[in-house]
């Protein structure tokens, strides 16, 4: 046990380090970001004066520090980084971090909720089909999981909305609602944008389960089990879930890392209040600091949750613990 | 103990039920190691599976009884045969490694082997671990209960496995192939472990086996098995000494056995039929029970390639390929927090292949044959050392120049499943060295005299491998090697996944294409017998050093390194009273 734990933190150890790394060569990258996009930042910040002067061009550009040599810039960018200072939004003055600080949870929130949906659908259903390969249960499943992952989340939603809010009328078809104010309702308005944005996710994640599963089920050591006399169940459970468990460990994180900057069809469509409908609207008003700190935070998750995954393979399967890297 | 009667298993195919084991009937009783051989293919596994209840699902039992001290096992519901299963009955596999599950301890995978039938605590079931593995000659229990199965070697997950097979005192043990992955001098450890402990477990052992020597070497009786039947049941002095069946006369010649080397192995005609069988609808690929000789049909003469034609310029008696002084080191950690340290690989290694010669390399698995290979194919670089082939040093060639020297240079692998592309035909498998290295007009004509000098049927050509059997598919190796006439050829265990009647074929084979085409052989293997067989000249390793050399006869004779004595005993003997049979045409079904 203790040998597992060392080796554990020494992989933890490692991971960290990759993942800082990372995070490093981002906030290099979005830096550059403001030098690469075509239009000077200081005209557009003008840009309610059609023909701005040149000391006031001049001023905004001192006040932005962009008078300053590069790499003075980049030393301020990265201390302004270190510090979660990510400057103010371009038209009301807001400082971003604010708006990060609204929109994140939120996306954090129907993310999480996806991929939970995704997860309790799409799991036991792959266990199924793998049990019952060739069966009608098999057909099924699989038939559903290409249904789901050809469907387009636009078209979903509004099928959910047609039938569970406008015909049923078990749930509200959007808007949101503060969890403070009104919890009920909060996970009321959760459901919907959670099940549409789950639902595609859950086909893959079974059709994903059902191939790792397969390809356990037919590994010499589950033979060895069954002539322990083992039960099947708890094969299933105990042996082959587990030595099944990194392809779908990892497919769930690649899911959840995309979600990060994914959602923005649903959260159009329910009118959910997240980051990434903040990010979008940014991007076509221009607003860089808000980009800025939008794509950063976005790419911080990423790492974060990619840095879980590599953590969560090292707790499934001893043989990578002792990899090196 | 065990009683087996007229057990019939059949496979369920879209044609109806395919009989597959037919009228089994033999004994096994407490105490007793009873032998079962038979050609891969002839039952062997499908029948322990049946025993123990665990056939696949397109596999049936049609008919017969299996008996356990009086309980009849076919007619238990699943539930009570789960029960039986590890408690009355065990079984030990072939590959330990990939038999135990990766992901959980050798000791956590005991105590459940223990746990699932016993009502003990975990702490005493733990106990009973250890000491099942003092028990084993394990140096150090409680560090193998806590590792993993990818941290220990194949004869102590071997010896794992044994340890769950016994843990519940079982009436029964069936021993599938217990040591066909281990070297040699394991695999004598393994087998000396196996029946040491049941002296006091005192269960009926079923030892399945392709391995004759084995046999020889612990069992009490043997029942042969040829395509689901069987075919004599005897003592296993009986049976070496007075075989009945002209199939077992035909399996124990042959085997390449230690001090006798014979120009050609006699084979076992029928054995590729019944490969053939196995592979459904292959019916139409008839392999001759013996590679023609000289088989290239009467076409007019080719035009040599440019670099056979130099070679037979080349005086014959230098070297081929001599190497000096090769080293490769590897920088290895043995733990996270263990220092990194350097591991030799290949240390000073030095040796000649003369020309038209071959040589076997021996040694166990880790010793480093395989890295020298790579070494030698510059697939890795060398740390120093020289490779001088046909008069040009390769270590430090690259580029054009390597590739240019490669292609006198082939080689043939161990696994036949796993190093031909699946979705290839065999047209395309042995044409591709000639397109890659645009001679790809030249395919029309290498190709089929190719397949015709490795005896196989051209209509072999447009097929896809896994419809061969695995001595179908090491032809087929051979052939995609010699297509561009290669000088010199690598045979990394070329034979050792094959059934010894055609590993036999494969080996007559070889020693026939190096008449025929000149080649010179690096011939790596672990196993003696036939090593010994092919080899002139014999290089022994042992990690990463070159120990002994020199020629096979001598070395077989005299062995003067205490490594090769211990290798040379290690090796199961059968002995051979009978002169081999003419020929074992004989036998034809």
């Amino acid at each position: 046990m203790k040998g597992k734990l060392t080796s554990l933190s020494l992989l933890t150890a490692r991971k960290l380090f990759t993942a800082l790394v990372q995070l490093y060569v981002i906030a290099t990258l979005v830096f550059s970001l403001m030098y690469v996009m075509p239009g000077d930042p200081v005209r557009l910040l003008l840009g309610s004066d059609s023909n701005p002067s040149p000391e006031a061009i001049a001023a905004m550009r001192s006040k932005l520090g962009l008078d300053q040599p590069v790499l003075t810039q980049y030393a301020h960018w990265l201390r302004d980084m270190l510090h979660f200072d990510f400057g103010q939004s371009v038209f009301d003055g807001y400082p971003v971090i604010n708006y990060i600080r609204s929109g994140l949870p939120n996306t954090l929130e129907l993310a999480l909720a996806a991929i939970l949906v995704a997860i309790v659908i799409g799991v036991p259903l792959g266990i199924v089909s793998a049990l019952r390969r060739g069966t009608p249960i098999d057909a099924v499943s699989t038939s559903v999981s290409t249904v789901g992952m050809s469907v387009p989340v636009y078209i979903l939603g509004a099928l959910f909305v047609v039938l569970f809010s406008l015909h049923l009328h078990w749930l509200p078809s959007s808007g949101y609602m503060d969890f403070s104010r009104n919890p009920v309702e909060h996970f009321r308005r959760l459901v919907l944008p959670a099940f549409t944005l789950g639902f595609g996710l859950s086909a893959s994640i079974s059709r994903m389960t059902r191939s790792s599963m397969l390809d356990i089920l037919s590994r010499d050591f589950v033979r060895t089990l069954r002539a322990k006399g083992m039960s099947e169940r708890r094969i299933v459970w105990r042996h082959v879930l587990r030595n099944a468990a990194i392809p779908i460990v990892t497919i769930i994180g690649l899911q959840l890392g995309n979600l990060m900057g994914g959602t923005v069809l649903v959260e159009a469509m329910f009118n959910w209040p997240g980051l990434s409908t903040l990010l979008v609207d940014a991007v076509s008003k221009r607003n860089y600091p808000l980009v800025q700190g939008g794509i950063l935070t976005i790419a911080a998750l990423y790492i974060l949750i990619n840095l879980g995954v590599d953590l969560l393979y090292g707790l499934l399967d001893p043989r990578i613990r002792r990899k090196r890297t | 103990m065990l009683e087996v009667d007229n057990l019939c298993i059949a496979f369920e195919t879209k044609q109806g039920l395919r009989p597959t084991v037919k009228n089994m009937s033999f004994s096994v009783r407490p105490g007793e190691i009873v032998g079962l051989v038979g050609a891969s293919g002839s039952g062997k596994t499908l029948m322990s599976l049946g025993i123990m209840g665990l056939l696949p699902a397109n596999a049936k039992v049609t008919a017969g009884s299996v008996r356990i001290g009086g309980t009849d096992l076919l007619s238990l519901d699943a539930e009570s045969l789960r029960r039986m299963r590890g408690s009355r009955m065990s079984m030990v596999f072939q590959d330990p490694l990939s038999s135990l599950d990766p992901v959980f301890t050798c000791g956590d995978q005991i105590v459940d082997a223990i746990r699932l039938h016993e009502d003990v605590s975990r702490a005493e079931a733990y106990r009973r671990g250890v000491e099942l593995l003092r028990k084993e000659r394990i140096a150090d229990p409680v560090r193998c209960m806590k590792s993993y199965p990818h941290e220990l070697s194949g004869g102590q997950c071997q010896r794992v496995m044994i340890a769950m097979a016994v843990a519940c005192r079982p009436q029964v043990i069936i021993a599938d192939e217990p040591t066909t992955a281990l070297d040699v001098t394991v695999q004598k450890q393994v087998l000396d472990i196996l029946r040491d402990l049941n002296r006091e477990v005192g269960a009926a052992i079923l030892l399945i086996t392709h391995d004759l020597g084995v046999i020889y070497e612990v069992a009490d009786r043997v029942v042969v098995m040829y395509r689901g039947v069987k075919m004599e049941e005897a003592t296993t002095a009986e049976l070496f000494a007075a075989p009945k069946s002209d199939y077992t006369r035909a399996l124990i010649a042959a085997m390449p056995s230690l001090g006798e080397r014979r120009d050609r192995l006699p084979t076992v005609a029928s054995a590729l039929d019944t490969a053939d069988d196995e592979d459904a609808g292959s019916a139409a690929v008839h392999t001759e029970a013996r590679p023609r000789l000289y088989a290239v049909p009467a076409e007019p003469a080719e035009p040599e390639p440019r670099h056979d034609a130099a070679r037979r310029t080349a005086d014959t008696r230098s070297p081929l390929l001599s190497v000096r002084n090769l080293r490769k080191t590897y920088v290895v950690r043995d733990g996270a927090f263990s220092p990194s340290r350097a591991f030799r690989a290949v240390d000073d290694v030095s040796f000649d292949i003369p020309f038209r010669t071959t040589l076997g390399l021996v040694g166990e698995s880790g010793c480093g044959k395989s890295t020298l290979s790579r070494l030698i194919m510059r697939l890795t670089a060398c740390d120093s050392g020289s490779i001088v082939f046909n008069g040009q040093d390769l270590a430090g060639l690259s580029g054009p120049a390597l590739r240019q020297a490669r292609r006198d240079m082939a080689m043939v692998f161990q696994d036949p499943y796993g190093s031909l592309n699946p979705r290839q035909t065999v047209e395309e498998l042995i044409a591709e060295p000639l397109v890659v290295n645009g001679r790809a007009t030249e395919r029309a004509h290498v190709v089929p005299r190719m397949i015709d000098c490795v005896g196989l049927a051209r209509s072999a050509l447009g097929r896809y491998p896994h419809e061969f059997s695995g001595g179908q598919r090491q032809r087929i190796a051979i052939a995609r090697a010699l297509a561009l006439h290669p000088a010199l050829v690598i045979c990394d265990e070329a034979v050792s996944a094959l059934d010894v009647s055609v590993q036999a074929q494969v080996l007559n084979l070889l020693k026939d294409l190096q008449h025929e085409f000149d080649l010179t052989y690096l011939f790596i293997s672990h196993d003696l017998s036939v090593v010994e067989h092919v080899s002139d000249t014999i290089a022994v390793m042992q990690g990463g050093r070159i120990v002994e050399t020199g020629s096979a006869d001598a070395i077989f004779a005299a062995p003067t390194h205490d490594y090769t004595k211990t290798l040379l005993g290690a090796v199961p003997r059968a002995v051979r009273p009978i002169p081999p049979p003419p020929f074992t045409q004989a036998f034809q079904s």
